[in-house]
């Protein structure tokens, strides 16, 4: 699974920080961002990167191949 | 009800449509569900002086996509709505790009980690007025903790001396709460209008113009307030937004105004007085009438996780906001035709309870997932004050059920709600 944030969505809500505070981080002015080397998403973080992707008001955060497993 | 009967429902609901009445909040979700069934963008009678300057219609948005689109869509829907009191406030009143420049200034001030700060204050703060609330066996849990708590923080966030707190409150139950079933906004809205020599209605009502007038005369002593304290910051600079805000450059290039500053100041004293007392009165009221619901909060809120996804469904389910734009030029929206200065109206209390977004949207669900709710607005002008909203409810919360897990309505004061920007201006508890 690979994860991103659109710069152009992200209001700086803060749930995905909330949510997977080990993929996301925000920046100085509190918008989100993936920490690159965490892109590819280790499977033991799956679930809570999907959740932050399911809380995101602004629907900013798009998974990439995020079919089970693959 | 057959389908016209509804719709004839929809459409006098919406004509006679007054968020701020008694009569509406008591069918306050029915009356929004019947709406986005069948008027999803429905015209209300126009309240705003918006209708001098030629647009004559106000619209009521209550779907969840059509007010995501709306309030992201800045161009074709303008912040500055109506007439200030003064100036626009900034930055919620200002579009991009200007407010994307204020917004740079400000975030930094206000994101999770600065306010993660403050969290040990906030604990050893909401343990004293717990304490010494609980230590009576009936209280106003809003005059003892909803008001009081999330005031003194944002008074010492700001700049604000402690001490004006109260003085603070009353300016901005006048401003606020004049006429939305707040009863001491209503009173002190009627002594204000009487100190100026203007008619006051024998039940202490206020003729719009009278109202109106009432407020800028609040909005005068606030900016000469906010002036005396620019003042003495400038002699002498503390740990305070008021300080930051001083030091602050537009664009990495220019200081603030003068007028900037008043008019930023001005909007983080409506923006921080009201809301998180309002979501706190509200589930706190939630839970009196249902001890059930109570116990599941109690029993998930030692999980830190579970906690934070329960008090996103609290926000959600106890939304607060109408969320106000501005139409810029005649467009077509979704089979609408709306005209320039037309002004929209997005209930948050309408959006998120949007069966299309939310399964079971009456039902609080504490591990909702998804959960993308607009209960903190959305788009660009997302509340501010997110991160500080999110952990005064956690910490507050958290802390008045550990001290008092059981409590009920008071046997013989009733609450008093208010409507418009929704909340709480009374709770009377009593312990079960």
């Amino acid at each position: 699974m690979r994860v991103k944030i659109d710069p152009e969505k992200c209001q700086g809500h803060g749930m995905c920080t909330l949510m997977c505070p080990e993929v996301f981080e925000p920046d100085d002015e509190g918008y989100g961002h993936v920490v690159p080397a965490l892109e590819t998403v280790p499977a033991e973080l799956e679930e809570s990167v999907r959740l932050a992707e399911a809380q995101c008001p602004e629907q900013a955060i798009h998974i990439i191949d995020g079919g089970d497993g693959a | 009800m057959d389908d016209r009967q509804r719709r004839n429902r929809a459409v006098s609901a919406a004509r006679d449509f007054d968020a701020s009445t008694g009569e509406f909040l008591e069918h306050e979700f029915d009356t929004y569900a019947l709406l986005r069934e069948q008027l999803p963008i429905a015209r209300i009678p126009s309240r705003t002086s918006l209708a001098a300057e030629g647009g004559d219609g106000a619209w009521l948005v209550t779907r969840y996509d059509d007010a995501s689109g709306l309030l992201s869509n800045t161009a074709g829907f303008s912040s500055q709505t109506s007439n200030y009191p003064v100036r626009p406030w900034i930055p919620q009143a200002i579009d991009p790009p200007d407010h994307t420049s204020y917004r740079r200034i400000m975030n930094k001030w206000f994101t999770a980690d600065a306010m993660s700060g403050l969290e040990p204050h906030l604990r050893s703060f909401a343990e004293e007025l717990l304490d010494e609330m609980i230590a009576e066996d009936a209280f106003d849990f809003v005059a003892d903790f909803a008001d009081p708590f999330p005031t003194v923080i944002f008074c010492e966030l700001v700049g604000f001396p402690v001490e004006d707190h109260r003085q603070l409150m009353e300016w901005k139950n006048i401003l606020m709460h004049a006429a939305d079933g707040h009863s001491r906004g209503r009173e002190l809205a009627a002594a204000r209008a009487r100190e100026l020599g203007l008619e006051v209605g024998d039940d202490g009502s206020l003729a719009a113009d009278v109202q109106a007038q009432v407020s800028g005369s609040v909005a005068l002593a606030l900016y000469e307030y906010f002036g005396k304290l620019l003042e003495e910051r400038r002699g002498q600079r503390r740990d305070d937004l008021i300080s930051h805000l001083i030091d602050a450059r537009y664009d990495d290039e220019r200081p603030l105004t003068q007028e900037e500053l008043l008019d930023t100041l001005f909007l983080f004293f409506m923006a921080g007085l009201d809301t998180v007392a309002s979501v706190l009165g509200l589930v706190v009221k939630g839970f009196a009438e249902d001890p059930a619901k109570r116990r599941e909060f109690i029993e998930l809120m030692d999980d830190p996780q579970r906690l934070t996804l329960a008090i996103e469904e609290l926000v959600r389910y106890h939304s607060i906001v109408l969320l106000p734009r501005r139409v810029t030029e005649d467009l077509d929206f979704e089979d609408v035709c709306l005209r320039a200065n037309d002004q929209v109206v997005c209930p948050t209390q309408a959006c998120n309870r949007d069966p299309e977004q939310f399964e079971n949207p009456d039902e609080l669900r504490y591990d909702r997932v998804p959960n993308r709710h607009m209960g903190f607005g959305h788009g660009p002008h997302r509340c501010l004050g997110i991160h500080l909203a999110r952990r005064e409810l956690r910490i507050g919360l958290e802390l008045l059920h550990r001290k008092l897990p059981d409590y009920r309505l008071h046997a013989s004061r009733e609450p008093e709600v208010f409507g418009g920007m929704k909340g709480v201006s009374v709770l009377w508890l009593e312990k079960a």
